[in-house]
């Protein structure tokens, strides 16, 4: 890709004139881009390394899951650069269109011969060779939803039912159609970050308090219905006592992180991948990532995503408008908390629920759609305001 | 928009974020450097892997000691599917099935079975000839991951000798590894918990099949702590399997031969007869022969034809052999007609029938039975099968000459509603057996049936063409084993053998005893029984005493003694047979089962001194009981009692 600064041209005028001010020393939209791509980059050096065992033994050859991710990692740069470019703005008017979109694919992956199955969970259609997550899209459909309608609504949102309908309601039914999938860590940060939203967007603290208390009530049944995640649940409870049977995978998800040290075994030469370790190239990569590179490897990755996570803020303090602010903090909330939740897994702090990092795991629909979310956040900051009058 | 609002709380879900951020960095300072090294042994340390080991099946003996099953190690190509890369699948199936001369969809599904553990190697072919092997070895780079073991296969040296009481084994399906499964925590009847893998030989039919958890034993296991990189740390703990028990059965390979061989000539000669009947050859498709000790009910043959060999099933068929015995033409060969097969036994039941009316009539001994031509039932005309009639008898004349014409008389006054409810002649009959199992140990076997006017009412509710009701005729029938009665050829030996023993009706069975014999010198079997096992099964067992006068018993042991000597339509079969040193009493039995032909029946109780056998044949479709079934049990008597014989010689066409 290109290093050059990117140049501003009359052929993208934006659509109101006031944030056209010089922004010689603000480079918050650039710095989000390369922060990305330097997450793609690690991400895919790990992808390789993670997923080149099973893919040997699935289809004799090392490199085919990697090409496939590297395929999808091409379109999420464009998908990133495009929308940098694009004006944010122009998004709201697709707002309404696409979270019925993502439930229509979210039914879609039920369908026979569209649909598929895999480990016991149906949350895949397949396109050609390739196949998409639809649950990935509904993020970020239910973001861009939340910003534009609460958007509208702010200082009428200390009453409930401002928030209820239709913010609170589309997000029930997509956390509906997720559950059932069943994927109870993508509808948990659907949850969650719709929450962020209407929170930043103003709402009244007990209002959201008493709908999160009636969600979380909700999620108990659904939390303990199936057996695998009573096994999680307690598993995770259980961690570093049993090596063996419930709670398999986190131990030997803490043992390849702890055999890692300070630098790592070395990119390549870890061991939980052979087989030990279940999932090492999607949602325990980042084990693998401190068995080969070590403390090192682990906190890079983490800084990198801390920087992310500044840059974010700063884009949505400064944004032009309320939709800006609401779009770039939901999606800095939605990644991060992302991260949290798989980090929080691997490191044993909290149960499993099959959470991909965001730009590292292996998936190609997780990483399209957090690089074109991270574009949206980069083209707020593009038209945000200047540093000094942010604070008036 | 309220910019101080957002301005705050945006901090706050920062800080939060922030703070979370900061809390798993500490996390991973503490996994990763404070506590890393534990981890670090932790990543060393090791796997275990385990591996089963099969026990060889313990061997299946007749009542001498006779081998009637046991193992053999046989050459065997196998295949480590881990040792073969993706890329040279293809090749490896295409070498593979060239040299062994399989089709390579067979390889294939070997190469593929998912079921089977990945890291140990997977026979492909067995028996294979040496210099296959010899090949194999000497292009190796051809076959990677192929080796050649001798792996163990189990033999049935006496091939179709009692192939329905042996059995066969088979790999083991979705329904006995369930089954087995569901009894993973518990001991079973030998005393341990039987533990069941895909891919495992299992019993399948006959005895190894109801005792597959004795005779199967005790798998091996094997346990191997391997490294990270898979390779062996440390000795291996083993747990060798254990040889499972050998099964004892109170079969005599001599007799089973003979009854085999008489079975076989029995059924060859009468499909050179022609049936009077049909105007056709008989068919003589089947049949079947029990021998049974009474006094204990050991089985000591038990025959079914058309058999099979039981060594086609476990891997050593000629080309061709297991689609033959499946196809119609083969008639069913793994039926085993002897238990499972319940057809009306004709005038063999009417030693049932005189007990029963002896009860009713003291002087039953005493009386005189015209035996005309025929007579009229109700609306029907009953014949004798002598066209001319047999004039005046008396009751033993009338067993011993079969005359129908008395048992007709004799049903017809039983089924008089005064006495016992008409109901007399069949309660007789279930006492001696009729219309349940037997409990034999093996599997499959058939009740039979005794009817009656509650079971007719029934039975034909639904039908146009047959009225509900009993009537005199139906009770006629039944007082010569025609019409609805049914019986299993095991039924009517074990029924004869209460008879023999003086009223008690003894429970058959196959197995004497389970024992963990020497195999090396397998010769005194009884003598290993004394420290064996017999299951409950298995044990010497009286079913009940029989509803019987013994002087009413006494009484028809004697006139069945008539059968085969004088005028009795057996006597012809049983001409120059030693009759005064070893007492026979028999009854024939021509049984119409329309619109097939005539089934042949002959049941015999023979004694001497504290020998003492009961023998039943039946051949279907083959006419007249003297003329086929007697010869038959002539000749498994003649092997018992070590009678120099001439082999089968059809006795006269009569066909009472």
């Amino acid at each position: 890709m290109s290093t050059k600064t990117p140049r501003r041209s009359a052929a993208e005028a934006p659509i109101g004139l006031r944030g056209r001010t010089k922004r010689s020393s603000d480079r918050t939209d650039v710095s989000i881009i390369f922060t990305a791509l330097a997450l793609l980059v690690i991400g895919l050096v790990m992808s390789l390394s993670a997923s080149s065992i099973v893919s040997a033994k699935s289809t004799g050859s090392a490199f085919t899951l990697f090409i496939r991710q590297f395929i999808w990692a091409a379109l999420g740069i464009g998908a990133l650069l495009f929308f940098w470019r694009f004006d944010y703005r122009r998004l709201r008017g697709l707002t309404y269109l696409l979270v019925p979109a993502s439930w229509v694919l979210l039914v879609a992956v039920r369908l026979p011969g569209i649909g598929v199955s895999a480990g016991g969970a149906s949350r895949w259609i397949r396109i050609g060779s390739f196949q998409i997550q639809p649950s990935e899209f509904a993020k970020l459909a239910i973001i861009m939803f939340g910003a534009d309608v609460l958007s509208r609504k702010m200082g009428r949102l200390d009453d409930w039912r401002h928030i209820a309908i239709p913010f609170f309601a589309a997000t029930a039914i997509t956390c509906a159609l997720v559950l059932v999938q069943p994927d109870f860590g993508t509808a948990m940060i659907i949850a969650i970050a719709a929450m962020a939203i209407a929170y930043l967007a103003g709402s009244d603290v007990r209002a959201l308090a008493g709908m999160t208390a009636v969600a979380g009530i909700l999620a108990v049944p659904v939390m303990f219905g199936a057996s695998y995640r009573m096994q999680r649940f307690f598993g995770f409870l259980e961690k570093g006592r049993n090596c063996l049977g419930l709670a398999y995978q986190t131990c030997q998800g803490l043992v390849a992180l702890g055999s890692g040290r300070w630098f790592g075994l070395g990119l390549g030469s870890g061991r939980a991948k052979y087989a030990f370790l279940p999932n090492a190239d999607t949602d325990y990569i980042f084990a693998i990532v401190g068995e080969e590179t070590g403390l090192i490897g682990t906190l890079t990755i983490l800084s990198l995503f801390g920087l992310l996570l500044v840059l974010g803020v700063r884009a949505a303090r400064r944004a032009r408008d309320p939709f800006g602010f609401l779009l770039a903090s939901g999606i800095t909330a939605w990644i991060t908390l992302q991260l949290l939740i798989n980090v929080g897994a691997v490191t044993g702090l909290l149960p499993i629920t099959g959470v991909p990092m965001p730009l590292i795991s292996f998936g190609g629909t997780s990483l399209l759609v957090s690089l074109a979310g991270l574009g949206i956040v980069a083209s707020v900051a593009r038209r945000g305001r200047t540093p000094a009058r942010a604070s008036d | 928009m309220s910019p101080n609002i957002s301005a705050t709380r945006i901090a706050i879900i920062n800080l939060l974020i922030l703070s979370l951020l900061a809390t798993l960095v500490g996390r991973l300072w503490f996994l990763q450097v404070l506590s890393g090294s534990e981890a670090q042994k932790l990543a060393e340390r090791t796997s275990v892997r385990t591996v089963y080991e099969q026990a060889p099946r313990g061997f299946i003996f007749d009542r001498d000691g006779r081998t009637l099953a046991q193992n053999r190690t046989a050459l065997t190509v196998a295949l480590d599917v881990s040792q073969v890369p993706n890329s040279r699948k293809d090749e490896v199936i295409g070498n593979l099935a060239r040299v062994l001369s399989m089709k390579q969809d067979e390889v294939r599904n070997i190469f593929d079975d998912k079921r089977l553990a990945t890291n140990a190697p997977r026979p492909i072919a067995l028996d294979v000839d040496k210099n296959v092997v010899i090949y194999l070895e000497e292009h190796a780079d051809q076959f990677p991951g192929v080796t050649d073991v001798e792996i163990p296969v189990r033999e049935y040296p006496m091939h179709t000798l009692a192939s329905h009481v042996i059995g066969h084994i088979g790999e083991i399906d979705a329904e006995q590894l369930k089954k087995c499964e569901d009894a993973s925590n518990h001991a079973n009847e030998t005393g341990s918990v039987r533990i069941c893998r895909p891919g495992d030989l299992v019993g399948k039919l006959g005895v190894e099949k109801l005792y597959d958890d004795w005779i199967a034993g005790k798998p091996g296991i094997k346990q191997t702590v391997v490294n990270v990189n898979g390779d062996p740390v440390g000795t291996p703990t083993e747990d060798p399997p254990q040889r499972g028990w050998d099964a004892i059965l109170t079969l005599d390979a001599g007799v089973q031969t003979a009854a085999e061989t008489a079975l076989q000539d029995g059924i060859n000669f009468a499909r050179t007869q022609t049936d009077r009947d049909t105007g056709k050859k008989f068919n003589a498709p089947a049949g079947a022969v029990v021998a049974i000790d009474p006094t204990t009910g050991d089985i000591l043959a038990l025959a079914s034809n058309p058999n099979f060999d039981p060594n086609w099933l476990v891997g050593s068929a000629p080309p061709g052999a297991l689609a033959a015995l499946n196809s119609p033409k083969a008639n069913m060969p793994f039926f085993n007609r002897a238990i499972s097969e319940a057809v009306p036994p004709g005038s063999t039941f009417k030693p049932i029938t005189a007990t029963a009316s002896w009860d009713k009539d003291p002087n039953l001994a005493t009386r005189s039975f015209d035996c005309p031509p025929s007579i009229k039932i109700g609306d029907r005309v009953f014949k004798d099968w002598q066209p001319g009639g047999q004039g005046t008898l008396d009751l033993a004349t009338s067993l011993a000459q079969s005359c129908d014409i008395t048992f007709y008389n004799l049903g017809v006054e039983l089924n008089n509603k005064s006495y016992q409810s008409g109901e007399h002649l069949q309660q007789v009959a279930r006492s001696f057996g009729f219309g349940r199992p037997t409990d034999v140990d093996l599997l499959g076997e058939a009740a039979g049936q005794v009817p009656d006017a509650e079971w007719k009412w029934n039975h034909f509710s639904e039908s146009q063409t047959f009225d509900r009701r009993w009537f005199d005729g139906d009770a006629a029938n039944l007082a010569v084993g025609q019409g609805f009665l049914e019986a299993t050829p095991l039924q009517l030996a074990t029924a004869y053998g209460a008879i023999a023993n003086g009223g008690t009706l003894m429970r058959p069975h196959v197995l004497e005893c389970l024992a963990q014999l020497n195999v090396s010198q397998a010769t005194n079997v009884q003598q290993a029984c004394k420290n064996g096992r017999t299951p409950k099964t298995a044990r010497e067992k009286a079913l009940g005493r029989v509803n019987a006068q013994p002087a009413a018993l006494q009484y028809i042991l004697n006139a069945m003694s008539g059968t085969v000597r004088g005028s009795g339509t057996a006597a012809d079969a049983f001409a120059g047979f030693p009759l005064d040193q070893i007492f026979v009493a028999g009854k024939s039995g021509t049984a119409q089962n329309p619109p097939r032909q005539d089934s042949s029946w002959f049941g015999a109780i023979a004694k001497n001194g504290d020998k003492q056998i009961v023998v039943v044949a039946m051949v279907e479709e083959a006419g007249f009981g003297a003329q086929i079934a007697a010869p038959i049990v002539r000749r498994v008597l003649e092997q018992y009692y070590g009678v120099t014989s001439t082999g089968f010689h059809a006795g006269a066409a009569i066909k009472g």
